[in-house]
């Protein structure tokens, strides 16, 4: 009898903890997803006529993304080349950079450790963010896709690396929208008073 | 890559004729660069690969036996350090490995001339102060392998290997054509390929040595080796500025775009060919990110001033792959000038660059995009010239615009592209494609 309860015991724990860890999982990722704008006013500019462009009555940029419902590993044999200097979310002073230290590196290294076919728990996610998502099931799209559905691009997700005590993640954040014009970066982010906060970047592939 | 103080000089190399090789089994690439050590018969090449985020060196040197013929090699191999400490070595007997050099273990009081005149060479007869012999001038043992597995003889298995796991000889082309040429083949060994970053718990700079830098006895100074420069942060590679490893339809259409040489290609790839700084390598591969026919990656600019454009899958459309080719060499130059000027390189100022840069960069751009914003206000119809220049100027510029547009729809800051100008361009496109007698078939 007690053999039977230790064991439920080391399995309520086991499953808590991997909830724990799934849940983060997808609040990293609503973090990300949100920090990406879906619509950008159009830039100031000084000289109101530079390249004969009339500033005052440009359009903003939307974007329409969906999400890819897989996980992508994006195929991270080139993980343990990534350097240590990141860009600085956000930062104010353009092209501010930190050089990480070995814990934030092997939090990086983790991304590589990952099965595939993995799908992201699109419901949870759509609770998280509050909002309808459109998922999509491939990385790319094309552009006939795009003009029926009314789509951007897309937005694939790797699995989330925390570390130990999940006060920090890694996640790798890649987008689609035609044959060039589309990237690859990883995101740092940081547990700061309960929430996750985006602290580093680097663009890890441009096209 | 370092001499201690007062080490006598073994050895010096060159970075004229560096090539970066394939290793198979491992995405890396070997770097090699010709040399020449104090033993003149040798034909020696300096190995620099990066291991656990380190850059290893390490000195491989031939030494054809008078069996050795321009088909198959024969005689010693022997790999050591920088300062000319003996690392490996094996015996090469028709292209195989029949023996394996061993350090003594028995340290005697002898003198080094005594402890020589004991050993034979066994292909090249008695040891003397002048051999080049390597078991001569390294005082080794040799160990005779058994086994014919031409893997394992080479240095596989589980050996202790340094610093690429395995060196194999091959290829048809002869042990001294081929070394010459740099046409040996290089295999990454059993510990399987990929590459570190780091080290658990045990971090290097790439450049851990004061930057590369050699200590020269004539000067007694530290100095950059022949052709590398001093950027004031460590040496950098003076002379291979654009690296073209593309082969087949890729390799056709950058070198259509190379002879047609329009201002743009010129201003963005063709600035590397002026800047000894920094390097654009061209290679076929994968991108890692679904679909895209082509992508840059600058992360490592700053420690190796290396650019790398990889071309993944083309179309059948050289207008269509040429865009593509001009768009990835519009991202390396912004890269390119963006370390420049950070590091206080290039006093040139472009402003409104910077501008965009933090506007968009505080709005949440991701990172890998905020080149595109500037390229839509900046280069359209630099890529449309090109486009046109490169078509023989068959048409307006308009009718190569779409091309321009490729991966930068999503981007048009200056809202030239309505619905309407789109299709209008698209027709145009279709036009150009229908009459274009460029080809890479």
């Amino acid at each position: 009898m007690r053999l039977i309860i230790i064991t439920l015991c080391i399995l309520t724990i086991g499953c808590s903890s991997k909830q724990t860890s799934s849940y983060e999982q997808l609040d990293v990722i609503a973090t990300v997803y949100e920090s990406i704008p879906k619509a950008i006013p159009p830039p100031n500019s000084e000289d109101e006529e530079e390249n004969d462009i009339d500033y005052l009555n440009l359009e903003p940029l939307n974007f329409n993304y969906v999400i890819n419902e897989n996980f992508v590993d994006f195929d991270f044999d080139y993980i343990y080349d990534i350097p240590n200097r990141f860009q600085v979310y956000k930062s104010k002073d353009l092209f501010e950079e930190k050089v990480l230290d070995f814990s934030y590196m092997k939090l990086i290294a983790g991304l590589s450790e990952f099965e595939k076919n993995e799908k992201i728990n699109t419901s949870k996610l759509e609770a998280l963010l509050g909002e309808n998502l459109v998922f999509w099931d491939k990385e790319m799209i094309t552009i006939e896709e795009k003009n029926e559905h009314d789509i951007s691009g897309v937005i694939s997700f790797s699995k989330v690396s925390f570390n130990e005590d999940l006060t920090r993640a890694a996640v790798v954040v890649g987008d689609y929208f035609e044959r060039i014009g589309n990237g690859i970066s990883l995101y740092i982010l940081e547990k700061i008073d309960g929430k996750w906060v985006i602290k580093y970047t680097q663009a890890l592939i441009t096209s | 890559m370092c001499f201690p103080e007062g080490h006598p000089q073994v050895m010096w190399f060159s970075m004229e004729g560096i090539l970066h090789e394939e290793i198979t089994n491992s995405n890396e690439l070997l770097t090699v660069a010709p040399a020449t050590t104090v033993y003149q018969a040798h034909y020696s090449r300096i190995l620099l690969l990066k291991v656990d985020g380190a850059i290893q060196s390490a000195v491989f040197s031939l030494y054809p036996s008078k069996d050795a013929t321009n088909e198959v090699f024969s005689g010693e191999i022997m790999v050591t350090d920088m300062e000319g400490h003996f690392l490996k070595g094996y015996r090469v007997s028709s292209g195989v490995s029949v023996a394996q050099f061993t350090a003594r273990l028995v340290e005697t009081s002898d003198g080094a001339a005594n402890r020589m005149a004991k050993l034979t060479c066994p292909t090249h007869g008695e040891c003397t102060p002048n051999t080049d012999c390597v078991i001569c001038i390294q005082e080794l043992d040799e160990i005779l392998i058994v086994s014919n597995d031409r893997d394992t003889n080479t240095g596989g298995g589980n050996a202790n290997y340094f610093p690429i796991m395995d060196i194999y000889y091959g290829g048809s082309n002869g042990p001294l054509s081929a070394i010459q040429n740099t046409g040996l083949e290089w295999d990454y060994g059993s510990r399987g390929g990929g590459n570190s970053g780091y080290n658990d718990g045990n971090e290097k700079e790439v450049w851990d040595c004061g930057g590369s830098k050699v200590y020269n006895p004539r000067t007694k100074a530290w100095e950059c080796p022949a052709g590398m420069v001093d950027n004031g942060y460590e040496c950098v590679v003076e002379e291979v500025v654009i690296i073209n490893n593309l082969t087949g339809k890729a390799k056709c259409v950058y070198e259509k775009l190379e002879k047609s040489n329009s201002k743009l290609f010129q201003e963005t790839i063709g600035k590397f060919i002026d800047d000894p700084r920094y390097n654009l390598i061209f290679k076929n591969g994968k991108c890692n990110l679904g679909g895209a026919a082509g992508c840059t990656n600058s992360q490592e600019i700053s420690l190796t001033g290396n650019v790398v454009i990889t071309i993944e899958q083309l179309s059948g459309s050289v207008l269509e792959n040429a865009a593509m080719i001009l768009h990835e060499g519009i991202h390396a130059e912004i890269a390119r000038y963006v370390q420049r000027h950070t590091t206080g390189e290039d006093s040139n100022n472009r402003a409104r660059m910077f501008q965009l840069y933090k506007f968009y960069q505080e709005s949440g751009v991701p990172s890998h995009h905020l080149d595109h914003p500037y390229m839509t206000l900046n280069y359209i119809n630099p890529i449309a010239s090109a486009l046109r220049q490169l078509d023989g100027n068959k048409y307006p510029l308009d009718y190569y615009k779409s091309f321009a547009w490729d991966g930068l729809r999503n981007w048009d800051v200056p809202s030239l592209l309505g619905i309407e100008q789109s299709a209008e361009f698209e027709k145009y496109r279709k036009i150009v494609e229908s009459n274009t007698s460029l080809s890479c078939d």
